[in-house]
């Protein structure tokens, strides 16, 4: 009770009025504006493209004159006999992006951290980085090469040792473990970046006053490496379940099949299959909105529990 | 430094350095098959013979030079511009008590999730005036609403009190960003350094969109070209017959010349990632 | 059905007639002088007056022309290139030209259209004729309907016109096509493995089906090992349906539209394709096959057959013998005779068309300007020009023939970034005669033949609402459901489920807006 009245009590102290407040951190205001004018002009100003979700939009006449015709893309959208299977299939690989790829890369940072040999550290850095900049047809390329019934390199062994050919690429079962390794092969590694950079602010002298204190390494990584990169990993987690069910969809789009579409069909690849492909500007912009606001009650959830749970938040 | 010797330690130390080799070098086969192809004329899946022909067909021609200096001239100094925007964004909104800051917040989260769409940015970018221009790769991208709130976060980190005795000694709020945070800042400035200027290096869809002038295209709209032309994927128009045939070398050589001058920016901003460069020296 | 067959017959006889008409009245000229009437009095400004000099008759002034078109190479030459001036003096024109990838150029068209920025006249790739935001532009009026105006221009007149009836909207011309083959499927096959087994080229299809057995059981290529294949295969053959009996995608049987997989017929092809999958006749993983990987096969001497267009062929057939030696050799067939005769699915015959946008050009005298120059483009100079290069550095002249020279870049300067893109009326029908291959020249008869066989699809010029809006997703269902029958994973019964699933999904209602269009059209 008595701390809490305290905090009041300061705030109320610092508690000037708004204008003046504003007054006096009038620089900061001016570092923000070009930021500020780049947000209203380039994101806020094409903001009406929204509105086509709820039109027949036609690219020549413009917003000003297609035709309005209210929620009807959205009772198309909901009525649509996969709708169910594609949200099973969405949340089930939304989920294992962020449950199985998310932590790996965390894993791979710690492990990374752990490298006392500074030039191997640098090295695995380095060569793990690298097929981020291979693009996803680079990679479903590759994989067709290791994974075919026609003399892959992983069916040849398997033959090699007795087994029967397996259609990795063709197979219910397999599309979503071939999902996420792919997922991790490409992007682990530049995953791990963003903690890396946070490990990096650790103070040091940290370390050598917890060692002296005699804790050993899992209590350094506990009590110190650990914590020190929480309220990135935090903020992390909450952006990702922004764009939770906004998956991947060139990596999908290129692994899906007649016999995998029944587990493979997501959001994302369905709209650019009936939207883009088809030219059908409204029906994916619609799909796109229902996206965003189910992004947001995810946002707004994740940073109100966060805040809940004392950490940071994001605003 | 003391170091912990213990079997426990140790037995760690040693999974985790065989785990780590594995692993990068099950990252980093793929990307050495890539470019023993480049260097191979054969059409074969296992590459037999050892040429530059993929390499001198493709700088024969002017294209891929200039691109490639397109893509350096854009990556150099659009990240420089997109980092100082950001930064200077992010130290305002790094003011936890600053009036309207959870406001400023909320929008820019609000954009990671909504968006116009392409046809209405396209407008905005024509109607500035961008149309045509190598800006137009630079200028509607300027911040990313995930770099910037991650960067603030990092920005928040920094101990107050050291930012307080800055101005005490009569800095001022820029003194401050550029004399104590960003220094402090150097590896998130490196990693988002690096996001920027991968972000702008693999960018090929706004060139498409707002340049008309194939001379102003950067490497990667080759790149993608070559690879749809080769792969006959993703929304080919290419049915001509006629058209000269690209074989798997040369696709692969253009995709190392593609990315290798990127990649190569990594190993240079790494040692800014080395543990505690400056804030142990500084609050020792 | 039958009506549609025989109206193609007609056009073919059309067809070749103009066509001979339009040579013969090109070797005297060239394709220039056929300069309407009505473009003498236009804009008489300044040019006149200044280049009226002692020619005697004025001038005109190169028209400036704007183009926008897709670009399938890699490197677009640079602006004043020889050929760029060499089309440009040809025609009185001053070309500015944006070559889009092509595989870009498709993204950026309907930006192109809501924001009012376009050229004189951009191509509509061929997959996007029937979307909506092209087909309501369209019927909003915002291009110039051209078919009043064609019969002005020989070389665009000659243009098959099965071909504008297949791109028109509600029965009016508005595009351009660049024309190509109407059937152009070919079966490709190791000729010198056909010889090492004792075979002959095959004729029906139980040929075929022998070919692949001794391809891949008899050691065609001798080498002492079993290490060949029957056929490369890439998704479901439906180009064998046809030998089968069954419709070019759609019939008309008795007013009503049938679809191909309502058919006896075409589960018969399907299941002969299961009889290749089955026994091991071509790749298990045709469902899956990148581009390269299904080439490649019939490239390195694996497989024996390859089906793909009649273009492909000759381009093929160097490559292997550059892999293989001289003595490996591609040739082709087209079509397999069985009990229904000799039929082949027909396309639309173009590879996209043209548009030409009031916006830009505003008035009829402006358009006719643009037309011509198309026309020329068709004509015998430009056509040389598309088909040898320039002479001296593509090609030269040997005993009054075309030769091409060795190594030659054609394919990069004058293919790619303007022969393809540019070309309408097929250059060859202009172009000067050379010396073909023996591949070359059955290229051309296969072509023409099969013109002649062709059965076509006759929802080509109609609209259905519902495939405008659900086409993408109902078509997944039924070639899904052909690759599970095929691979074995459905039954027959669960195919024909699937079929049930798709008319009851909207197959049905497409059928029915397809019958109400066709009625329209037919008024």
């Amino acid at each position: 009770m008595e701390i809490e009245t305290a905090q009041v009590m300061t705030i109320r102290l610092k508690k000037e009025p708004l204008w003046k407040r504003m007054w006096k951190e009038r620089w900061l205001y001016i570092l923000m504006l070009p930021g500020v004018a780049f947000f209203a002009i380039y994101k806020y100003v094409p903001m009406w493209g929204v509105l086509m979700a709820f039109q027949r939009y036609q690219p020549h006449l413009g917003v000003m004159g297609s035709e309005w015709v209210g929620l009807r893309h959205f009772e198309r959208f909901f009525s649509e006999p996969q709708f169910w299977t594609l949200l099973r299939n969405t949340l089930y690989i939304a989920i294992l992006d962020t449950g199985v790829f998310f932590p790996l890369t965390i894993i791979l940072a710690l492990m990374l951290n752990e490298l006392r040999s500074e030039i191997y550290k640098r090295t695995v850095q380095t060569l793990v980085y690298v097929p981020h900049f291979l693009s996803w047809v680079v990679v479903v390329g590759i994989s067709y090469i290791l994974l075919t019934t026609e003399g892959g390199i992983i069916n040849e062994l398997l033959a090699l040792i007795g087994m029967e050919k397996v259609q990795f690429l063709m197979s219910e079962f397999w599309f979503r473990p071939l999902i996420i390794l792919q997922m991790i092969w490409k992007d682990a590694g530049w995953g791990t970046i963003i903690f890396l950079a946070a490990l990096a602010g650790v103070n040091p002298s940290l370390y050598e006053a917890a060692r002296i204190d005699g804790a050993n390494r899992w209590r350094l990584l506990w009590h110190i490496t650990l914590p020190s990169i929480r309220s990135v990993v935090v903020i992390l987690l909450i952006l990702r379940l922004g764009n939770f069910i906004d998956l991947g969809f060139e990596q999908i789009f290129l692994m899906l099949n007649a016999m995998n579409r029944e587990v493979g069909e997501v959001f994302d690849t369905y709209v650019y299959q009936v939207g883009m492909q088809q030219g059908q500007f409204s029906y994916s912009a619609a799909v796109g909105l229902f996206k965003a606001v189910v992004g947001l009650i995810l946002v707004v959830s994740a940073n109100w529990l966060a805040k809940r749970l004392g950490e940071e938040g994001i605003y | 430094m003391v170091k912990d010797t213990s079997f426990g330690s140790r037995l760690f130390d040693g999974i985790n350095i065989t785990a780590l080799a594995l692993f990068s070098l099950v990252t980093f086969l793929p990307f050495l098959y890539v470019v023993v192809v480049s260097f191979s004329t054969s059409t074969t899946l296992i590459p037999k013979t050892f040429s530059f022909e993929a390499y001198k067909y493709i700088f024969s021609a002017d294209t891929f030079t200039r691109s490639l200096r397109v893509s350096i001239l854009i990556t150099v100094f659009g990240t420089l511009f997109q980092l100082i925007m950001t930064s200077l964004m992010a130290y305002s909104l790094s003011h936890k008590n600053l009036p309207g800051r959870s406001v400023v917040l909320l929008m820019v989260l609000f954009t990671m999730l909504f968006s116009g769409g392409m046809i209405p940015t396209y407008f905005v970018v024509k109607a500035t005036g961008l149309l045509d221009s190598l800006a137009a790769l630079i200028i509607p991208g300027a911040i990313s609403a995930f770099n910037l709130i991650i960067l603030k976060n990092f920005f928040q980190s920094i101990p107050e009190e050291l930012k307080e005795s800055a101005k005490i000694d009569g800095s001022h709020e820029l003194g401050v960003l550029f004399r104590i945070v960003l220094p402090l800042s150097l590896p998130a400035m490196a990693a988002f350094g690096l996001f920027y200027a991968v972000g702008i290096w693999n960018q090929y869809f706004s060139a498409i969109l707002y340049l008309t002038d194939a001379d102003k295209y950067p490497v990667q709209v080759i790149l993608r070209q070559v690879i749809i032309l080769t792969n006959g994927s993703i929304g080919d128009t290419t049915e001509i017959e006629n058209v000269p045939y690209y074989g798997n070398s040369i696709k692969m050589a253009v995709i190392v010349i593609a990315t290798v001058p990127i990649m190569l920016v990594y190993p240079f901003l790494q040692k800014h990632f080395a543990k505690g460069v400056l804030l142990g020296s500084v609050k020792g | 059905m039958k009506g549609w067959f025989k109206a193609s017959r007609q056009h073919l006889a059309l067809l070749i007639a103009s066509t001979m008409v339009i040579v013969s009245a090109c070797s005297s000229g060239g394709g220039s002088e056929t300069v309407n009437s009505n473009t003498g009095n236009e804009k008489p400004t300044a040019t006149n007056t200044t280049s009226g000099g002692d020619s005697g008759q004025t001038e005109q002034e190169p028209l400036a022309i704007k183009l926008m078109y897709n670009f399938d190479g890699v490197e677009f030459p640079k602006e004043g290139n020889d050929v760029q001036k060499y089309i440009e003096q040809a025609t009185n024109t001053k070309l500015t030209v944006s070559a889009l990838p092509g595989s870009s150029y498709e993204e950026r068209l309907p930006i192109m259209i809501a924001s009012d920025d376009m050229p004189d006249a951009f191509p509509i790739p061929r997959r996007h004729q029937k979307l909506p935001y092209v087909v309501n532009a369209v019927q909003a009026g915002l291009f110039w309907e051209i078919g009043p105006y064609l019969e002005q221009f020989p070389n665009l007149s000659a243009i098959n016109p099965v071909i504008y009836e297949n791109i028109a909207y509600e029965g009016k011309t508005y595009g351009l096509p660049r024309e190509r083959a109407l059937a152009r499927r070919a079966i490709q096959f190791r000729s010198d493995w056909l010889a090492n087994v004792g075979m002959g080229t095959p004729k029906t299809i139980d040929d075929f089906y022998n070919m692949l057995v001794a391809f891949k059981n008899n050691d065609p290529d001798q080498n002492g090992q079993a290490d060949t294949t029957g056929m490369t295969a890439k998704e479901v053959g439906l180009w064998f349906a046809p030998y089968f009996g069954a419709p070019n995608q759609w019939k008309i049987e008795d007013g009503k539209f049938i679809r191909d997989v309502q058919t006896e017929e075409f589960l018969n092809a399907l299941k002969f394709e299961k009889k290749l999958y089955d026994e091991g006749l071509m790749n298990k993983d045709f469902a899956v096959i990148e581009r390269p990987e299904w080439t490649g096969a019939a490239e390195n001497g694996k497989a024996g057959v390859r089906i793909d267009v009649t273009g492909s062929t000759v381009g093929l057939d160097s490559v292997v013998k550059e892999n293989l030696g001289e003595q490996a050799a591609f040739s082709m067939i087209s079509i397999l005779e069985g009990e229904y005769g000799k039929r082949i699915n027909m396309e639309g015959g173009h590879n996209g068309f043209f548009l030409f946008p009031k916006s830009s050009i505003k008035t009829e005298e402006h358009l006719l300007r643009v037309l011509k120059f198309f026309d020329d483009l068709a004509g015998e100079t430009i056509s040389n020009l598309f088909v040898w290069g320039l002479e001296g550095v593509h090609y030269e002249m040997k005993d009054g023939k075309p030769v091409a020279i060795p190594d030659n870049k054609h394919g990069d300067d004058v293919g790619a970034p303007y022969g393809a893109p540019l070309g309408t009326l097929a250059p060859a029908i202009n172009a000067m005669q050379g010396e073909l291959s023996e591949l070359g020249q059955l290229e051309q008869e296969l072509n023409a033949e099969n013109a002649e066989f062709g059965i076509v699809d006759p929802t080509l010029p109609l609209i259905s609402e519902t495939f405008l809006e659900q086409g993408a997703q109902l078509e997944t269902i039924l070639s899904d459901a052909n690759i599970k029958f095929v691979m074995g994973s459905i039954t027959e019964e669960q195919w024909r489920g699937e079929v049930e699933r798709w008319l009851k999904s909207g197959g049905s209602k497409i059928a029915q807006e397809y019958e109400e269009a066709q009625s329209k059209l037919n008024k």
